[in-house]
């Protein structure tokens, strides 16, 4: 055990914990899980310390993702469902204060699995193929788990009444 | 991003506000870390550094449980009979991917990790007993405590005397229930009283799954 490596490890989390239980809370949407995912996560990191220090954020985020949608990894071994036709357009909701909370609502309502690709879509704001790999499933998986993820939203938010939009190209 | 895709993104930023503070333990989680790849384990021999915290464990298992008398020492498999052994192997090297079809390594809890194993350790049909402790209060992690059968003390006390210090990863001991590896803990001295614990898991659960699976043979 490395004296400095334990400082480093020690600074490193003392500097994004915050940022990293954001993601794990919006990954679980529960305050336990989320406590629970990031300290798992950060166990892991310590324990291949000396091999991720350079990167260790990038390391601890991919735990986090693969930690929740672990499913994926089994379902490796199936044949993938792809889409002939990738969800390229978007459905939201109207911006209404009243929308935007029943929208928070949904998006906790959703499966992990399927928040984790919009996390990873629209907040990380990261491409498929780089949402794919750090899933470790396919581009097609990605693109059918968000289609579904919207329709979903769609379907919990369209009883509530609220006015919606279909855009895209 | 386009545009239009705003609304979930600022949704999903608004849940990440409501996340909880941090609290973190970062000397807890960083011990827990260095148990999980190397596992400390000991028995009686207090006043190893890296495993202090089960110093009290340990002491009150040496006193508890007398070592039995000699058996053989050897090295493979012995006591094979059902349910399925669990086995002792030493490890040889740990690959940071998943086993390649047609390799002799075996998979970890992980799916991350490939051991390969070298033809040194042994099998038991069963544990004594198993159970799932929790050193002291305020402390991270659990720990799962076993005690080996009396007819498998000395041959796990060569076994572990021959591992002890060793290079790592040579030094560390495969514990293998289904050919996964559930278990690689690090010998840090030689374990002559059949009883020992090893580190299972922040959380319960994590040490009650474990317990599961190496039940489940």
């Amino acid at each position: 055990m490395n004296e400095r490596d334990r400082q480093e490890f020690a600074e490193f989390a003392a500097a994004r914990s915050s940022a990293l239980i954001r993601l794990a809370y919006v990954l679980t949407a529960d305050q336990h899980a989320a406590e629970d995912l990031l300290q798992t996560a950060l166990t892991r990191a310590a324990a291949h310390w000396e091999r991720i220090h350079t990167a260790p954020e990038a390391y601890v985020r991919q735990i986090m993702y693969r930690e929740q949608v672990s499913w994926w990894r089994r379902r490796a071994r199936r044949r993938e469902t792809t889409m002939a036709d990738p969800p390229e357009q978007a459905w939201v909701p109207a911006a209404s204060a009243e929308a935007r909370l029943d929208l928070l609502q949904a998006l906790r309502a959703l499966p992990a699995r399927k928040r984790a690709v919009l996390v990873l879509r629209y907040l990380e704001d990261l491409p498929e193929a780089q949402v794919a790999d750090i899933l470790g499933c396919s581009v097609g998986t990605v693109r059918s788990q968000t289609h579904k993820a919207i329709t979903q939203l769609r379907s919990m938010l369209a009883p509530a009444g609220l006015s919606s939009t279909e855009v895209g190209p | 991003m386009t545009e239009p895709d705003a609304p979930i993104t600022i949704a999903l930023r608004d849940l990440a506000e409501q996340a909880p503070a941090p609290g973190l333990n970062t000397d807890a989680l960083w011990r827990a870390g260095r148990r999980r790849r190397w596992a400390a384990i000991t028995t009686s021999v207090a006043g190893i550094a890296a495993a202090a915290v089960l110093v009290p464990l340990a002491v009150l298992s040496a006193s508890a449980h007398p070592a039995p008398e000699a058996v053989p020492a050897s090295s493979g498999s012995a006591g094979l009979h059902r349910p399925p052994p669990i086995q002792f192997r030493q490890v040889s090297r740990i690959a940071d991917s998943r086993c390649p079809a047609g390799s002799h390594g075996l998979p970890g809890t992980s799916k991350d990790e490939c051991f390969y194993l070298t033809h040194t350790g042994m099998a038991i049909s069963r544990f004594a007993s198993v159970t799932i402790v929790q050193p002291s209060p305020g402390t991270s992690g659990y720990w799962l405590s076993f005690r080996l059968q009396p007819a498998d003390v000395n041959r796990y006390a060569n076994l572990t005397q021959k591992l002890q210090n060793l290079a790592s990863p040579h030094d560390q001991l495969a514990i293998i229930a289904n050919r996964v590896v559930l278990l690689h803990p690090q010998i840090v001295a030689p374990l002559d009283l059949g009883v020992f614990q090893i580190y299972a898991g922040h959380t319960r659960a994590q040490a009650e799954q474990l317990l599961h699976r190496l039940q489940q043979r």
